[in-house]
């Protein structure tokens, strides 16, 4: 990472305050640089030799990820009783953690895809790092509805696949949607995310030195030579994939809000799960995606691509959907006392003042409700510490969420009778740990050897890469008659 | 088949430019001198250059819809199939008609857009001639620039209207640099 | 099995009074040290206790070290002990088993130790300090206001025969409850439902050992239950209902409360939760009425078990049947539970095991869902037996009514559960739904149970004390009381 490039001379970019030019934009990239320094430096960081604390911080990463592997084969050899579920509780750590990790796999595909459709260049500083943490962030999240289940070697049955009881699968259950959903979600991710690389797959088989790297490079960049005639299909593709993935990733975390929706249970049983999920969803991804890009861009020197105003335009986001959630939270409260069912009821004051009310106080009332507040404040929204002390609430805020949401739930429901607790085992404490070293592995990965921003699209948010820019209003006009 | 001195055989005439103004510039020019077989080369897309190239809109989409609807007929043959078909089953006292299809929508969404996703993953490579392992512009030393800061613009000597001599003095009037032939293998 | 009263598995404890745990300063689960101490036997006293026993010059000390389990409605300063505890080793399913509680009696005093001076010089009571971990099956046993299990004082049925139709908001409800769907017809010639008389009800568990014996339910070791996965497809739900409210979050324990009994097992809705959210299509409907579970193809996602209202499933977490549970030292003091290594443990049951059970009933393997079937054997053994007799005429293949029964049904010694074809007019089943007492849970989920309750009458002699204290558990009478 010690970049070839020299340190950029402004770091921060406060430089241009709006009452000196205020009918200028602010530049996305700071200090006037050029495509050769936007290459080396985002290229340089895969070739260069990988610096020590990525070492150390991939060896710890690959250790825990390592033990949550064992926990998962321990788990499935010996059975679902080694984790804390139990009746009342069927489902608790592992689709918290299910929907936690699906629920962070939406910044990605959201600032791909639906930035790109309302034409926000300043995604394109932010969008591969974040839909490369959406992929890790699902195939984490995968890992749990494949386990969870008691009998793992018989998941084919979710397939539609012809078998000797001749049973198929019931396209009715909420649970078949999400395997189709999140396989969906996870196939196309990979395709936008692929599709994107191409340009810079070529860029770093160009570059590269060693015959391995240009082999190995020269593969995945399929031939790519940056020809117009490739662009304009390129780009419509790449258009068409936004668009398809924009409802798609609504759709996906409505889907997974569907599993407790369209139950009986009280407090599943809403309407409002939907857009509560799927805002909750982009609530905590864009608060993952700060976390991973903060230390990112100061260890990488990228103050100049991802800058203050990046964070700023995130945070802002981060303010939108927290408050959106915290009306969901209060108007499920609402909707609890004015349907006057008193199994509704109950449950809600369960939540505040049950077994596990320290969650709800300090996971989704201030971890979730009060803490982005802070990003009213235009310097919070600024200051670095500030922005990463809010999206380190909100990530553990949002997974107390759901675990109130499932556990909540479960574990007083109808009949007093068959109330019960949850306590976790080590088990599902490591697996959910592991799951951390993985994903956490695989974004060290992808960093050392794919590039974190996108160049090809970056390069397309300077100035001098307007073409029209220098060109009389008149002749622009005519091109696009 | 056009060969130098060397024997090589000739693939296309390339210039280099120093900006994405001058790349576009020159794309108008070579558009209006009649070329068909050329194509200009940048590290990123660049607004406006279809126009410039006299390229229309992209028919990839017509392939993603075809992909899509091809997917959301899947989904309706695969669950109504079973369901309905093969093997109803009395589940949770729902009936077999009309009433329950909005049960059955999200897997059809989902297919439609896996289909979807899928047709233009393989419709922009395939429409692209990618993958490809080999190009003869690789054989450009310079062209490695094109995926970091170059601009190129490349005539095909396959074109009609390509001449050594007049195809190089119309590069050079667009403003073009480093203009090289470029032979079709090593 | 469950304690009828206490829910409590595997063990025996001292049981005591809330108040009485109170002023020992006691909760459940904490040891006590019991000491008792006999009185020098040589001049018995000739009267009741009336003279100050003489100093025992060395009086032994019978001692039992126990813990405690506070039962509400236990008579206040006493301890209640159940014998027949105190194993040392219980095969594969378990390491102890409760406290031996022999060790105070003494030949004069088999039943009662009481500090009379006669053969018992004193008794005393010690908190130890440390914790026993018990396995209770049920530990809310507050109704919450619910109205699960419906009852009224004779007088107030008399008044209404109705009433349990118009608890829980049930009178508010039409009387066919709206739905979106045309329910698809469950058309077999014969239906079968339950009923389940609360006023007969003892709570005695006859049923829950049944059930167990005759549907293969494994026995899971009370390490498992006190994680709360006890397998029992039938179990008896236990609540306290006290003339005064009590919020049992708070710790509040009732006082001198009523116990009520309600055997609790799939209620066989006919327009099930569980069904719609299998994924497999493992648990369906049949054309009889029953919600059937098709083993085979479960996968074990427990989501049937999350949205059944009831919470009547019951998941195999461990290979209950081919793996010993149980915990075991491993090393040490390394205590590692021994099932927490099943791939490493051997596997297969002992030929004893094997042999008690029912061979018409699938042996379930780990990562399976299962829940009451309605004894599906039962009637599926009485249908053949109907089309053999029918012979060459399959029109007359109708099992002939009320001919067999499920094994709770029959092991009931007060007749409370009564099964048969609802379908059938004549049939007893039909005859008990017909009552007024009849009522259904949670019918506003309109979920359709074929299950149904038939509520509890109390009679309590107006000139005892607590007269009023009887017939309380449903809500409707609380509020009109208050």
């Amino acid at each position: 990472m010690e970049g070839a490039v020299a340190v950029p001379e402004v770091i921060e970019g406060e430089e241009l305050a709006p009452t000196e030019k205020p009918l200028t934009r602010v530049p996305l990239v700071l200090n006037r640089r050029s495509y050769g320094w936007l290459t080396e430096r985002i290229a340089g960081a895969v070739e260069n030799r990988a610096p020590r604390w990525w070492w150390v911080a991939f060896a710890v990463t690959a250790a825990i990820a390592g033990f949550g592997l064992f926990c998962l084969g321990y788990q499935i050899s010996t059975g679902v009783g080694t984790w804390g579920l139990n009746h009342p509780v069927g489902w608790a750590w592992d689709i918290t953690n299910f929907v936690f990790w699906i629920g962070i796999g939406h910044a990605g595909t959201l600032i791909s895809a639906i930035l790109y459709l309302l034409r926000q260049k300043w995604r394109t500083s932010i969008n591969r790092s974040a839909e490369a943490m959406t992929l890790f962030a699902v195939i984490c999240a995968a890992i749990f509805p494949g386990i969870h289940v008691g009998r793992v070697w018989m998941a084919w049955y979710l397939a539609p696949l012809p078998n000797n009881y001749g049973i198929w699968p019931n396209f009715r259950s909420p649970l078949m949607w999400d395997v189709f959903a999140v396989s969906t979600y996870f196939t196309v991710s990979v395709l936008f995310w692929y599709t994107g690389l191409v340009p810079d797959l070529g860029t770093l088989r160009d570059r590269a030195t060693s015959k391995i790297k240009k082999f190995l490079y020269g593969i995945f960049a399929l031939g790519w030579r940056g020809s117009n005639r490739h662009w304009r299909h390129y780009e419509m593709a790449y258009l068409l994939l936004a668009g398809i993935s924009t409802p798609l990733v609504l759709s996906v975390h409505s889907v997974v809000s569907f599993d407790f929706a369209t139950s009986i249970l009280p407090t599943w049983h809403t309407t409002i799960f939907p857009p509560y999920f799927v805002a909750g969803a982009i609530f905590g991804g864009f608060a993952m995606v700060l976390t991973l890009m903060l230390p990112a861009r100061a260890l990488f020197k990228l103050h100049d691509i991802i800058t203050l105003q990046h964070i700023d335009k995130m945070a802002k986001i981060i303010l939108l959907t927290g408050s959106i959630v915290s009306y969901a939270y209060a108007m499920e409260f609402f909707i609890a006392w004015y349907s006057g069912n008193q199994y509704e009821r109950f449950a809600f004051w369960n939540r505040v003042l049950g077994p596990y009310w320290w969650y709800w106080w300090v996971g989704m009332l201030f971890c979730n409700a009060l803490s982005p507040q802070l990003f009213w404040f235009r310097w919070c929204r600024r200051n670095v510490y500030v922005v990463y002390f809010v999206c380190m609430c909100v990530n553990a805020g949002m997974w107390f969420e759901r675990f109130i949401i499932i556990v909540g739930g479960l574990h007083r429901d109808f009949l007093p009778s068959s109330w019960g607790l949850f306590i976790p085992t080590w088990v599902d404490i490591w697996t959910f740990i592991g799951t951390h070293g993985i994903f956490l592995s695989l974004f060290l990965l992808f960093i050392r050897f794919l590039p974190m921003i996108a160049m090809s699209e970056v390069k397309t948010a300077l100035p001098e890469s307007d073409v029209h820019a220098q060109h009389p209003a008149g002749a622009m006009e005519k091109e696009h008659a | 088949m056009i060969r130098t001195p060397s024997g090589h055989k000739v693939y296309a005439i390339g210039a280099e430019y120093g900006s994405a103004t001058e790349l576009y510039e020159a794309a108008k020019r070579v558009r209006d001198a009649g070329f068909k077989r050329w194509d200009v080369y940048s590290p990123f897309p660049i607004h406006g250059m279809d126009e410039a190239m006299g390229l229309g809109k992209s028919w990839l989409s017509a392939v993603v819809l075809i992909g899509g609807i091809t997917g959301l007929l899947t989904a309706v043959v695969v669950e109504f199939g079973p369901s309905w078909g093969l093997y109803p089953l009395i589940v949770h006292g729902k009936p077999f008609d009309w009433k329950t299809v909005p049960a059955f929508f999200p897997i059809m969404f989902e297919l439609t857009v896996l289909f979807g996703a899928f047709s233009a993953f393989f419709a922009w490579q395939i429409m692209n001639g990618l993958p490809r392992w080999h190009h003869p512009l690789f054989n450009w030393d310079r062209f490695s620039r094109v995926t970091n800061d170059g601009f190129f613009l490349a005539i095909e000597a396959r074109d009609p209207r390509f001449s050594e001599m007049e195809t190089h003095e119309l590069l050079v009037e667009t403003g073009g640099m480093h203009i090289t032939i470029v032979h079709e293998e090593d | 099995m469950p304690d009828p009263i206490t829910k409590l598995t595997w063990d025996n404890a001292a049981l005591i009074s809330p108040r009485y745990a109170k002023t020992l300063d006691l909760e459940t689960g904490d040891l006590i040290r019991i000491a008792v101490s006999e009185a020098a036997s040589t001049p018995p006293p000739p009267a009741e206790g009336q003279p100050a026993p003489p100093p025992p010059p060395q009086p032994a000390v019978r001692e039992l070290e126990i813990a405690v389990l506070v039962a509400p409605g236990h008579a206040d300063n006493s301890i209640t002990i159940p014998l027949g505890y105190g194993r040392y080793s219980l095969n594969n399913v378990g390491e102890r088993s409760g406290f031996n509680g022999y060790l105070l009696r003494t030949p004069n005093n088999p039943h009662y130790i009481v500090a009379d001076g006669k053969a018992v010089g004193s008794v005393t009571v010690k908190k130890v300090g440390r914790k026993y971990p018990f396995s209770i099956t049920q530990d809310h046993f507050s109704i919450e206001g619910r109205g699960l299990v419906r009852e009224a004082p004779l007088e107030h049925y008399r008044e209404d025969p109705e009433f349990a139709k118009k608890i829980a908001g049930d009178d508010e409800l039409p009387a066919k409850l709206p739905s979106l769907y045309t329910h698809p017809p469950l058309n077999a010639a014969q239906q079968w439902g339950m009923t389940i008389d609360l006023n007969v009800c003892t709570g005695c568990s006859a049923c829950v050992v049944a059930c167990q014996a005759e549907n293969n339910v494994p026995v899971v070791g009370k390490l498992q239950v006190s994680h709360g996965r006890a397998m029992h497809w039938l179990r008896i739900d236990r609540y306290f209902a006290s003339e005064h409210g009590f919020d049992q979050d708070k710790g509040e324990l009732p006082e001198d409360p009523e116990m009520v009994h309600q055997p609790m097992m799939c209620q066989h809705c006919e327009n099930a939760p569980c069904e719609t959210v299998c994924p497999v299509n493992a648990t369906i409907h049949s054309e009889d009425g029953l919600n059937v579970m098709a083993y085979n193809r479960c996968v074990g996602t427990r989501y049937c078990a999350n949205n059944c209202p009831f919470k009547v499933r019951r998941f195999n977490f461990f290979d209950y049947n081919q793996r010993p549970v149980g915990k075991k030292k491993i090393a040490g003091a390394l205590n590692i539970y021994k099932e927490y290594f099943a791939p490493l443990t051997d596997k297969g049951a002992p030929d004893t095991i094997k042999l008690s059970k029912n061979p018409n009933v699938t042996v379930r393997m780990r990562g399976v869902m299962e829940k009451c079937t309605f004894c599906v054997q039962r009637i599926e053994e009485a249908k053949i037996a109907a089309r053999v007799r029918a012979g060459a005429s399959p029109a007359d293949n109708k099992i002939p009514r009320d001919s067999f029964t499920t094994a709770c049904a029959q092991a009931c010694p007060n007749e409370a559960i009564v099964f048969g074809d609802i379908r059938d007019p004549e049939s007893k089943v039909s005859k008990m739904k017909l009552q007024d007492r009849n009522y259904r849970l949670l019918q506003y989920l309109n979920v359709n149970t074929r299950v149904s309750y038939l509520a509890r009458i109390r009679n309590p002699n107006p000139k005892m004390p607590d007269a009023h204290k009887i017939g309380i558990a449903s809500p409707n009478e609380k509020e009109e009381k208050m």
